[in-house]
């Protein structure tokens, strides 16, 4: 009996250890430098149903909290989310033959996100 | 007598006048211009009009492979493939912060890129004319567009330059509608 259910009771206890988020993603380049570049994490508050879309997968060493290893892993984690959705605003300015201003402005929709954190991989899921 | 004498006399002076007075003299042209000066100009009446002997020119039909490459339908997919540049900024802490703020710009670019060709540039152009002469003239381009499932193909850098190479697939399925508006 318990070898039946220790299965399903590692599954449902991995499913309630998998916490959720909001995310956000904004870069700001300026004649082709990253001015600015912000990462918004934000738990939350209630809990999220809905459809699961697996966005990516990443390996990690140890099982630390999401937002230290986001911070540790910006890098990753912007790519993984501007793949799935990227919004592009862009400002050029030419006067007189001559370039003279470039405003690029990329950033991601807010996005509520399940992460799991299982056997040394990171499953971010979009919930929809 | 005297009417003998005055017949002969007006003989003799016409003889004279007739051998003191140049003729003009004429060339003689060849015979060939000869005859088609003299000849009158032929009339010639077509029985059918000369239009109806010219064929219609025939159209060059585009070939339909590369047709269905450039343009998206329901049926088809475009492949989109950019690259786009970052420079890396002076004023940083490390080399790899340098990097990898170079190669986040080179994404912005090359994701800038990829809404320029899929959903076009908005371009508006001001000329200020003062005393007749142009004075300042300045071009503003704007690009808002949405890019969704775009892979990052490959990451070069070379002199603090980075590349990053960019592909896209539009599905007609999923976007001939969406775009077609």
């Amino acid at each position: 009996m318990v070898r039946k259910t220790l299965p399903l009771t590692l599954l449902l206890l991995c499913s309630l250890a998998a916490e959720e988020y909001y995310i956000s993603y904004t870069l700001i380049t300026k004649d082709l430098l990253a001015v600015e570049e912000s990462l918004k994490i934000s738990r939350a508050m209630t809990p999220l149903h809905g459809r699961k879309t697996p966005l990516c997968r990443f390996e990690t060493e140890s099982g630390e909290r999401f937002e230290r290893w986001a911070r540790n892993n910006r890098t990753r984690l912007a790519e993984c989310l501007l793949a799935h959705t990227a919004s592009i605003r862009s400002y050029s300015r030419n006067e007189g033959l001559l370039h003279e201003k470039d405003l690029l402005i990329l950033t991601t929709r807010t996005i509520p996100v399940q992460v799991d954190f299982n056997d040394g991989l990171v499953t971010i899921e979009k919930i929809q | 007598m005297k009417h003998w004498s005055l017949l002969a006399l007006s003989l003799a002076s016409v003889t004279l006048l007739a051998e003191t007075c140049p003729t003009p003299k004429v060339q003689k042209a060849p015979a060939a211009e000869s005859a088609k000066a003299s000849a009158k100009p032929e009339t010639v009446i077509e029985t059918e009009p000369r239009l109806s002997s010219v064929k219609p020119l025939k159209i060059e039909e585009v070939p339909k492979e590369g047709c269905d490459l450039c343009t998206l339908s329901k049926n088809n997919s475009i492949h989109f493939q950019v690259v786009g540049q970052g420079v890396a900024p002076v004023n940083t802490v490390s080399p790899a912060q340098a990097m990898a703020l170079a190669k986040r710009a080179a994404i912005a670019d090359a994701y800038r890129q990829l809404g320029e060709k899929i959903c076009g540039v908005r371009v508006e152009g001001r000329d200020l004319i003062r005393n007749m002469m142009i004075s300042r003239s300045t071009v503003r381009t704007q690009i808002d567009a949405m890019i969704r499932n775009a892979r990052i193909l490959d990451t070069k850098f070379k002199d603090g330059l980075c590349e990053v190479e960019m592909e896209v697939t539009l599905d007609g399925k999923e976007w001939y509608a969406k775009l077609s508006r």
